[in-house]
């Protein structure tokens, strides 16, 4: 038992068969503007992405064949939900009343989501159109909920770790070939490769 | 007035422009033009994916970094309605800095949730 936790600064993209971004991760990667130098931070999951995608978009078999691996990003249904309600909820919302507290004491489906004069459906499609643009490079991931057995996962249910990280943990660790990209310091699974930039996650790691 | 035209797909190599370093490699390409005041034309022809961060990266930081962008750049192929407004929201976010700068302090603030 081991704690594969990796530096997302020193992980090239080749490194692993696929990737799976959580939702956070995802929203940071393909909508952070990088017109601003004061998000560090950030910009390193973007870049990450960035990376992946562009590994798996080369074309050029000489290129390719100095690959370790050629990458794709995984997904499955519940990350596409987090993604699209965590944005829709936490970004879009945001924004149109004004970018600050203020959508906090809005109701999303009244004042947003059904308000004929929102942004709502715009930002929507918008958000899928960017999502839909990166199908070529993405492995789409049954669920396999049966599989799991969720009578006996549930159980292992904590403070510390909610129902989609166990999932995700559940279901990505016995894919052996999948690395999970994450910044969430609950993220913390033995035997199952992460990336990240949290040094709460990062201190924990048993690769030298 | 002298200027380019920069078929998008011809200089990133790939019908989908959806990453930053595509993005990049079309601002490369177009800043000289805009620094000389020479006009840019991008072509949008043969472009089968678009993505708001490869506008951002490219159309969006010329607009940041040259206030006068918006009388060199012109567009092409630029049919889908989608992608014109991906590239509109690029070029609204790089003028206005402030809600720039409000959109990714609200992304950043996903991590600290």
């Amino acid at each position: 038992m081991a704690y594969l936790i990796h530096d997302i600064e020193n992980v090239p993209p080749d490194q692993f068969e696929s990737y799976f971004f959580d939702a956070n991760s995802w929203i940071i990667a393909i909508k952070l503007s990088y017109h601003s130098q004061e998000h560090p931070y950030e910009k390193k999951y973007a870049d990450f992405f960035d990376a992946v995608i562009n590994a798996a978009s080369l074309v050029d078999p000489k290129l390719i064949r100095k690959l370790k691996h050629k990458p794709n990003i995984s997904i499955t249904s519940m990350l596409m939900s987090e993604l699209i309600n965590a944005y829709m909820r936490k970004i879009a919302m945001r924004m149109w009343f004004g970018g600050g507290q203020v959508y906090k004491t809005k109701n999303f489906k009244e004042d947003y989501r059904l308000k004929e004069d929102s942004d709502y459906s715009k930002q929507l499609k918008i958000l899928v159109n960017d999502i839909i643009s990166y199908k070529d490079f993405t492995t789409v991931v049954d669920d396999d909920f049966k599989k799991i057995d969720p009578f006996t996962f549930i159980g292992n249910l904590s403070n510390t770790c909610d129902f989609n990280d166990l999932y995700y943990y559940y279901r990505f660790v016995e894919l052996k070939n999948t690395c999970i990209v994450t910044d969430d310091a609950d993220f913390l699974f033995q035997d199952i490769p992460i990336i990240t930039g949290n040094p709460k996650l990062l201190k924990h790691s048993d690769i030298k | 007035m002298s200027g380019a035209t920069i078929n998008i797909s011809e200089v990133i190599g790939t019908p989908n422009a959806i990453s930053q370093k595509f993005g990049e490699i079309v601002y490369s390409r177009a800043v000289t033009f805009i620094k000389n005041k020479e006009s840019v034309v991008f072509d949008f022809g043969g472009i089968k994916n678009l993505t708001s961060g490869f506008c951002n990266a490219s159309i969006g930081r010329l607009f940041l970094e040259f206030p006068l962008a918006g009388n060199l750049i012109h567009f092409c192929h630029l049919d889908n309605s989608l992608w014109k407004e991906k590239v509109d929201n690029s070029i609204h976010l790089a003028t206005n800095p402030e809600e720039s700068k409000l959109y990714d302090s609200a992304l950043a603030s996903l991590f600290a949730d």
